[in-house]
């Protein structure tokens, strides 16, 4: 094993050491241009899938060469278990991309930690384990992918991908990352075996095998559907209707300004109360206000990637970036590199830890405001537990207005107070009509004797299939001078592509409906992992688009057919057969498809 | 003699226990197919241990098929073969380490050293016999510092038979060995197996399209077509079934259809050249009897035989009827 070790480090360690280098020098150039430690997580999963491409890469050219008969035959027939070769091969390849991927990367964080006055923490340094971790795991789906009977088994990598497409804590993803790393490398190295086109005998490594490849066909076909579903969604939706803008003047902020207007007359338009046709008068005349649910998430403590963590202050030239470790921002002139202190939840110079970490000026329960001349930090707006910002609090109509996961509430500064920067003082409320998850687009209008709220509401429906069969609905709520609700307006299915633009119809949708198990196993990692989001993800139940539950039934029958003319004929017992149409019945057609790869066809002559 | 009764001869020998058997490989009733296509037929094979065994056949006949599902690299569709006593379908490291293999490409990874290949193999098999390794190499004038990338093929042929000789297996499969080498280095190739069998045991499985190296090495010669087994014996023996008959037909072509056991049948400068299996002076009769006139009897050397066996029915065309 040691020498095969030797053997295969010997072949490729020229090509290690280069690419090592030009990793290094590309790790060089990008930190002259930007603070890579701390790019967006958009370009830091960029980094990740070029890592994981190398992975994949160097099992396609070290495993490829032995898929030949004579090489592998050569590779395997001699007096070694299968699984001490496959030891030797995987620990050189854990070697090289150790030497490619991982120690570049350590020198450059070590390097900016001890050389620059960059914030590096203790997540930079171990997510570089995650992303040798992901690597080594390209290489085993790479390595079970040439060694199959199908390539197309290299679709085990989704597990993975499953995991990295989180933006959790890396501590919490150590535990899922070396149960996946565990996985493949259990399923790789039972494809370490003489005969490779034989079926998989033993029954654990089967349903190992099956489970990643049915989780993988589904995502595929699922993201494929996103793409094609969207495609036509846009094409249908793009006739903007005319009738609806209002402002007679075509500039792009009287557009947007009566889209908004428009949405409280078509609001109020079956509404019954007297007033509603002198407000429909008023609101052309009205500025409205708008708040969206535009914050998707707040970044997490030791999180494995970066939100926007960084603020510039452009007067001070100061550039603030977040230290989880000492959960305070860290100054640096940008120009000379010069350390500029602390930022702590009480202003420049103190030593106080934030409690979260801030995103805007806000945590998700806490919004701050800044006084430039003292450089101090306020609080002015504390959510009671439970409640969360879901939107940034906008300036307008002489009120901070803010939009929760619970309420719409409006606050105005309290003009007595003696400081400069008091807490923010309520001046009414609304309580979202549905519960925590369904969060509206609010528009906000300000009437002589009260306000006039507009709510479109979508039901979460985000992974749906068809959002054009799960129309928004609206609600119009008059609020008085006292601050008490009375909804005048209710719209069911909201046909207007300006309310769902931006929603419904540019989120979507792929297919629950093909396998409705895999499709609640797939979205299990981001519930249990996607702790910073502010509208949590909705697992259960399922959509509620009836039409598709029949069509799911048909799929499962047709996959449980297609399942019964595959192994007709074939020799496999009569459990393995059962087990086999029992996942191609409820797993639905990416277990069909699994089936394919993992058992080979009775032949026929 | 009939393929009946060559079965006859390894068969009357069978122990009735079999532990440690004394044939290295049985094969019982083994199919492989591929798809729709059959690459191995019913086969039911015993090879004895000891001496060298050759295994010929046209393309496609079965021949890497055999040695795949031999080593368990391909699993049978049907039937059952073992190796050395054990079933091929699970074999251990510690069969392995009996079983030699060298095949046409002679893989030895092209980025290490000789010696580096070497001294590997030499601490993977426990009974590696240097003494043997540096007997064989020296027939191919291999350096051991030198890449195996820099080696001839000739060379690496050498490297790869000196390793796989010096592993002492007791079964050594030749596959198409000498396939690509030149003259010189083919006398290399194959002296230094006879030299091997010599002082050792084993049993070498030859396969070769070479009829001229099994001429040389084969004791038993064994011909495999579209998957099945059509011929055992020594390779004398098989000559002897084989005969050619050189007549000539000054009036009208001989009819083929009267004429029993031809392989093959060549119109050659007016003469009829006929290789024959397992005929007595009878078929001189038959000739006369079409028309033959100064017929004469020889031998077939083993190329044309197995060449005459392996293309019976299909390579020679027959000759036009009523014209010579």
């Amino acid at each position: 094993m040691k020498d095969l070790f030797f053997s295969e480090w010997h072949r490729f360690q020229r090509h290690a050491l280069i690419v090592a280098v030009c990793h290094g020098l590309v790790l060089l150039f990008m930190s002259r241009i930007t603070n890579v430690l701390q790019l967006p997580d958009d370009d830091q999963g960029m980094m990740l899938a070029i890592y994981m491409v190398l992975g994949l890469a160097l099992a396609m050219v070290q495993v490829g060469s032995y898929r030949k008969p004579n090489q592998w035959l050569w590779l395997i027939h001699r007096p070694l278990p299968p699984t001490r070769i496959f030891a030797a091969l995987s620990l050189s390849a854990l070697t090289m991309l150790t030497l490619t991927v991982f120690v570049p990367l350590l020198l450059f964080v070590f390097a900016t930690d001890v050389f620059t006055t960059h914030v590096v923490d203790t997540r930079h340094y171990v997510a570089l384990f995650h992303v040798l971790a992901f690597s080594m795991m390209a290489w085993f789906a790479g390595t079970h992918a040439i060694l199959s009977r199908n390539k197309v088994t290299v679709a085990v990598l989704v597990a993975p991908f499953l995991l990295a497409m989180h933006l959790a804590s890396v501590w919490s993803l150590v535990l899922p990352v070396l149960i996946c790393l565990a996985w493949l490398t259990w399923i790789t190295m039972y494809s370490f075996r003489a005969d490779r086109s034989a079926p998989i005998a033993r029954s654990s490594v089967l349903l190992l095998t099956a489970l990643p490849l049915q989780l993988g066909f589904f995502l595929l076909v699922f993201h494929l559907s996103k793409v094609a579903v969207s495609a036509v969604e846009l094409m249908a939706n793009n006739n903007y209707p005319a009738e609806t803008v209002l402002a007679s003047d075509k500039n792009a902020g009287a557009w947007l300004r009566s889209f908004s207007q428009n949405g409280f007359i078509k609001g109020l338009e079956g509404s019954q109360d007297p007033k509603a046709a002198e407000w429909r008068e008023q609101i052309p005349l009205l500025e409205v206000a708008e708040l969206v649910p535009d914050l998707e998430r707040f970044p997490l403590r030791n999180q494995i990637s970066n939100l926007r963590a960084r603020w510039w202050d452009a007067k001070s030239g100061i550039e603030w970036t977040f230290s989880h470790d000492r959960m305070m921002f860290h100054g640096r002139d940008p120009k000379t590199g010069a350390d500029r202190g602390w930022w702590s939840a009480t202003g420049a110079g103190d030593q106080d830890a934030f409690s979260q970490i801030p995103l805007s000026g806000m945590t998700s329960s806490e919004l701050f405001a800044i006084d430039d001349a003292t450089q101090r930090q306020h609080v002015l707006l504390h959510l009671p537990p439970g409640e969360r910002f879901v939107g940034r609090p906008v300036r307008a109509l002489d009120r901070t207005l803010v939009l929760t996961n619970q309420r719409v509430l409006a606050y105005r500064e309290d003009r007595q107070a003696a400081s400069r920067f008091p807490p923010l003082q309520l001046d009414w409320q609304l309580a979202l009509a549905v519960g925590d998850g369904e969060v509206p687009t609010v528009g906000i209008v300000e009437l002589l004797d009260g306000w006039l709220v507009s709510l479109f509401y979508f039901v979460p429906k985000e992974l749906d299939g068809f959002e054009s069969l799960a129309l928004p609905w609206q609600q119009v709520v008059y609020i008085d001078a006292t601050g008490n609700p009375t909804v005048v307006g209710v719209s069911k299915n909201v046909r207007d592509v300006n309310v769902s633009i931006g929603r419904a119809p540019l989120v979507p949708k792929a297919a629950w409906w093909l396998s409705p198990i895999l499709y609640t196993l797939a979205r299990w990692p981001g519930s249990a992992l996607d702790k910073g989001l502010t509208q949590p993800p909705q697992v259960a139940p399922l959509p509620v688009v009836s039409m598709f539950y029949p069509v799911a039934v048909v799929l499962m029958l047709l996959s449980c057919g297609l399942g019964y003319w595959w192994l007709r004929g074939s020799q496999i017992n009569a459990a393995r057969r059962r087990l086999w149409l029992a996942s191609c019945m409820f797993l639905g057609l990416p277990a069909f498809f699994s089936l394919v790869c993992l058992e080979p066809r009775a032949s026929r002559v | 003699m009939s393929i009946s009764n060559l079965y006859a001869i390894t068969k009357s020998v069978a122990p009735s226990t079999p532990v440690v058997s004394d044939y290295v490989i049985e094969t019982d009733r083994l199919d492989l197919n591929y798809g729709r296509k059959k690459a191995l037929n019913q086969l039911s094979l015993r090879i004895p241990r000891g001496r060298i065994h050759a295994v010929v056949g046209a393309n496609g006949a079965g021949k890497s098929s055999l040695f795949r599902v031999l080593l368990g690299f391909q699993s049978p569709t049907g039937g059952r073969a073992s190796i050395l006593g054990h079933d091929c379908t699970a074999l251990t490291q510690h069969e392995r380490a009996r079983i030699g293999f060298v095949n046409e490409e002679h893989s030895i990874p092209s980025w290490l050293r000789v010696d580096e290949v070497v001294s590997m193999q030499r601490r993977l098999y426990p009974q590696w016999n240097d003494a043997r390794y540096r007997g064989v190499i020296g027939h191919f004038h291999v350096q051991p510092e030198q890449r195996i990338a820099d080696l001839s093929r000739g060379e690496r042929a050498g490297v790869n038979l000196a390793m796989a000789l010096a592993q002492e297996p007791e079964l050594l499969i030749l596959d198409e060995p000498t396939l690509g080498l030149d003259v010189v280095a083919k006398r290399a190739f194959l002296e230094t197996v006879l030299f091997s069998m010599e002082d050792t045991d084993s049993t070498i499985i030859y396969c070769s399209h070479q009829m001229e190296e099994i001429e040389r090495l084969a004791d038993n010669l064994i011909i495999l077509e579209q998957g099945e087994l059509k011929h055992m014996s020594p390779p004398d023996e098989f000559c002897e079934r084989v005969q050619l008959w050189i007549a000539e037909f000054p009036f009208a072509a001989p009819k083929l259809d009267a004429l029993p056991g031809v392989l093959q049948c060549q119109h050659i400068d007016g003469v009829f050249h006929f290789v024959v299996l397992d005929q007595d002076d009878g078929f001189g009769a038959l000739l006369e009897q079409q028309g033959a006139r100064r017929q004469n009897r020889g031998t077939a050397n083993l190329d044309r035989a197995v060449n005459a066996f392996l293309s019976r029915g299909h390579a020679t065309p027959a000759p036009e009827e009523g014209r010579v």
